[in-house]
C-alpha cells in the first residue's frame, strides 16, 4: 500500500476499525516507513489530546433554568388551541414546514399574481401565454370595444343579419355580424323596376330602433317613408306602463330601400338588424311563359267556339275556355304580386322607447334581487378568472416542467461530481 | 430503549415534566459538553443545551419509538448548535478573554493520587485550553464528528445516525477532522509530536466496549 492510502487509515487504525488482514497491511508498512509512523504518533497525540479534556460541568443553575423553561413550554402547549397541535393546523403547520412545498407554495402565488397583473393590463386575454407571444401588441390595444358602438358584437343589442336566401350574391350578405355599421344591402345594378328582362329580386328588412320618444319618432318614419315615395302598409302601438312601442310595415320602391334604411336608423339607436333577398327571377320568366301559352290556348278555343256548331259543342268549348281565362288571371295575379314585391321593397320597423327605470324603488324591496344579483356576477367574475387561469397554468406548465428536469439533473450531475471529487 | 425509558417517554408526552427530567438526567451532562465543544463558549452552550432539551420535550409526540434516544437527542443538540453558529456567521465565538476550561466547575477527570504539582496543573490547564482552542478553528463538519467520536465517545454507528449519513462517510469526515486537528495543533506550535503523556492512559484504548 502506497502512504496516501495508509494515512487515510490511520484514524480507524486508531480506533481498532480495521480488519486483522489489513492492520497486518498497514503494521507492515509502518515498521519499513519512517514517514508514515512518525504521522500515526502525531494523530494518536492529538487524538490522546483531545480524549484528556476534562469533563465540562454545567453552569450550577444549568437544571433549574431548564426546568423553568420546561414548565413554561409544557404551560405553552397546554394552552395553545388543540388544532395547533393535531389536525388540521398541525398539518398544515407541518407542511409549511416543508421547504419543498414551502416553495411550491410560493410559485403558486408568483403564478397568480403574475397572471393577475397580466389580466389587469391587457383586458380580453384569454389566459393563454402563447397568445400574447404570437398576438403581440394588438392584444394589448385592439380588445377594448365601446359598449355603445351598434356594430360591436358585444354591443347591448343583439345584431345579426340574415343572409339573402337567393342566389344572387349580395355585397354584405351572407356575411353576418360583419361590417354591420356600413351600409345596408343596397339593390343591384341590375335590379331595374319593373323591367323584364333583369334580375327579379325582393328586398326586405327587419329593423329595431330604440327611440328616445316614440311620438315624434313616428312621425318621422312616416315622413322618411312617404318621401321616399312609399307607404305605411300597416302599423300598431302599444302601451306597456309609461314606455310606448309599436311597429311599421312600410314598403318604398327598390331604387329608395338601402337610403330609406340609412335614413330610419338615424332616428334611434339600432338594437336589430335582419335582411333578406329572395331572387324570383325563374319564377317570374315561368309565369311569363305560362300565361303566353295560356293566351295562345284562349286564341284557339276563341277560333274554335266562333266555329262550332251544336250546342252541346259551343258549351264544351267555352266551359274550357273559361278554364283557361281562371288559370290566366291566377298566374297574372301571382306575376303582379311578385312584380309588386320586386318593385317596392317592405321593410319592417320596431321602435320603442327605452325601458324605464320603473317605479321609484321601495327601500329593500328588491333589496334579494340585488343581493343575489350581486352574488351571481361576482361568481360569474370568479368563474371566468379561474377558467383563464387555469389556462394560464396549462400554457405555463411545460415550461416549468422542462426548468424542473434541467434543475433535477444538473443537480444530479453536480452532486455526483461533488462526491467523486471528496473521494468517496 | 428500555422498557423504564419507555414509561418514562409516555408519561412525558401526556404533559409530566418530571418524568422528562427523569429521562433526560443521564443525558444533561453529555448534552451540556456536546453543546460546549460544538459552539465554544460556556454561557451559549448551557443555553443552547436548553433550548435543545425543551424542543425534545416538544418534539416527544414525534419521535419513533424505533428510533435509539439517545441519537435522537444528539441530532437535535448538533442541530440547535450549528444553526446557531450558521446565524452567527463565520464570526469567531471564542474570545481570549472568555472564561474558558477550569476555571470555573471544571472538574478534572483524573486527580492523581498525591494532590496535583500546582505547576503540572497551571500547564495541563494551559493545554486543555490550547486544544479547545484549536478544535474551535475546525470547520463544523469536522468539529461535529471529531468531537462526538472522541469527547462524547460516540461509535461511528451512532454518529452515522445522528448525522443521518452514511458510515463511510463518518469514517472518511473523523479521519480529515483529525488530520485538521493535528494540522491546527502543529500551527499552534503545540506538536504532538513533543509532548509526552503523562496521563494514565499511556496507551489509547481501540473501540469497543
Amino acid at each position: 500500500m502506497r502512504c496516501g492510502k495508509i494515512r487515510d487509515l490511520l484514524s480507524e487504525y486508531i480506533d481498532g476499525r480495521l480488519s486483522p488482514k489489513v492492520r497486518a497491511e498497514i503494521d507492515k508498512h509502518l515498521a519499513v516507513c519512517a514517514d508514515c509512523a512518525a504521522e500515526l504518533e502525531f494523530l494518536k497525540n492529538t487524538v490522546q489530546m483531545v480524549r484528556e479534556l476534562p469533563e465540562a460541568e454545567p453552569p450550577e443553575d444549568f437544571h433549574g433554568q431548564l426546568h423553568m423553561r420546561l414548565a413554561k413550554a409544557e404551560a405553552e402547549r397546554r394552552s395553545a388551541p388543540a388544532d395547533t397541535r393535531t389536525g388540521f393546523g398541525a398539518w398544515m403547520r407541518g407542511l409549511l414546514r416543508r421547504p419543498a412545498l414551502r416553495g411550491a407554495l410560493a410559485g403558486v402565488m408568483v403564478l397568480v399574481l403574475v397572471f393577475s397583473v397580466a389580466k389587469y393590463a391587457l383586458p380580453g386575454w384569454d389566459g393563454n401565454v402563447w397568445t400574447l407571444l404570437r398576438g403581440g401588441p394588438a392584444l394589448v390595444t385592439g380588445f377594448k370595444e365601446p359598449v355603445d358602438d351598434p356594430g360591436s358584437s358585444r354591443g347591448t343589442g343583439e345584431l345579426t343579419t340574415s343572409g339573402g336566401e337567393g342566389t344572387a350574391p349580395q355585397p354584405g350578405s351572407g356575411k353576418a355580424g360583419q361590417d354591420l355599421a356600413a351600409a345596408p344591402q343596397v339593390p343591384g345594378a341590375t335590379g331595374n323596376l319593373g323591367a323584364l328582362g333583369g334580375d327579379q329580386i325582393i328586398y326586405s328588412a327587419t329593423l329595431t330602433i330604440e327611440v328616445e320618444e316614440f311620438e315624434p319618432a313616428g312621425r318621422q318614419l312616416e315622413a322618411i317613408v312617404t318621401d321616399a315615395g312609399g307607404y305605411v302598409e300597416q302599423s300598431s302601438v302599444s302601451l306597456d306602463g309609461t314606455t310606448k312601442s309599436g311597429y311599421y310595415r312600410v314598403r318604398v320602391p327598390q331604387a329608395a330601400y338601402a337610403a330609406t334604411i340609412g335614413k330610419l336608423e338615424e332616428l334611434g339607436r339600432v338594437l336589430r338588424r335582419e335582411q333578406a333577398t329572395e331572387d324570383v327571377t325563374g319564377t317570374v320568366i315561368d309565369l311569363e311563359a305560362r300565361i303566353s301559352n295560356l293566351r295562345r290556348q284562349e286564341l284557339r278555343l276563341g277560333e274554335l267556339l266562333s266555329q262550332a256548331k251544336t250546342l252541346d259543342e259551343i258549351l264544351r268549348v267555352e266551359n274550357e275556355l273559361n278554364r283557361i281565362r281562371y288559370q290566366i288571371e291566377a298566374n297574372e295575379g301571382q306575376l303582379k304580386y311578385l312584380r309588386d314585391r320586386v318593385a317596392m321593397s317592405s321593410i319592417t320597423v320596431n321602435l320603442s322607447e327605452p325601458k324605464e327605470p320603473g317605479p321609484t324603488p321601495v327601500p329593500g324591496a328588491d333589496l334579494w334581487r340585488r343581493i343575489w344579483r350581486a352574488f351571481v356576477e361576482t361568481w360569474r367574475g370568479i368563474g371566468g378568472f379561474l377558467e383563464e387561469l387555469v389556462v394560464f397554468v396549462a400554457s405555463v406548465v411545460p415550461v416549468v416542467l422542462l426548468l424542473a428536469a434541467l434543475w433535477l439533473g444538473y443537480r444530479r450531475w453536480r452532486s455526483s461530481r461533488g462526491a467523486r471529487g471528496a473521494g468517496l | 430503549m428500555s422498557l423504564d425509558e419507555q414509561a418514562l417517554v409516555a408519561r412525558a408526552r401526556n404533559g409530566d415534566v418530571a418524568a422528562f427530567e427523569r429521562l433526560i438526567a443521564a443525558y444533561e451532562k453529555k448534552v451540556f459538553n456536546l453543546a460546549y465543544r460544538l459552539c465554544g463558549d460556556r454561557e451559549d452552550a448551557a443555553d443552547l443545551a436548553q433550548e435543545a432539551l425543551v424542543r425534545v420535550y416538544r418534539a416527544l409526540g414525534s419521535f419513533r419509538e424505533k428510533a435509539q434516544f439517545s441519537t435522537w437527542l444528539y441530532r437535535i443538540v448538533v442541530n440547535v448548535c450549528l444553526d446557531f453558529r450558521r446565524s452567527r456567521g463565520r464570526r469567531q465565538v471564542l474570545s481570549l478573554d472568555a472564561p474558558l476550561d477550569g476555571d470555573d466547575g471544571q472538574m478534572p477527570r483524573q486527580t492523581e493520587a498525591g494532590g496535583p504539582d500546582p505547576a503540572a496543573e497551571v500547564e495541563r490547564r494551559e493545554l486543555h485550553r490550547q486544544v479547545h482552542r484549536a478544535i474551535m478553528q475546525l470547520n463544523s463538519e469536522h468539529r461535529t464528528v471529531l468531537v462526538m467520536r472522541d469527547i462524547q465517545d460516540l461509535s461511528y454507528e451512532e454518529i452515522a445516525a445522528v448525522l443521518g449519513v452514511a458510515l463511510g462517510t463518518v469514517k472518511s469526515r473523523l479521519n480529515r477532522a483529525r488530520h485538521a486537528l493535528k494540522a491546527e495543533l502543529q500551527r499552534m506550535e503545540l506538536s504532538p509530536a513533543h509532548r509526552v503523556y503523562r496521563g494514565s492512559q499511556g496507551v489509547l484504548k481501540g473501540e469497543g466496549p
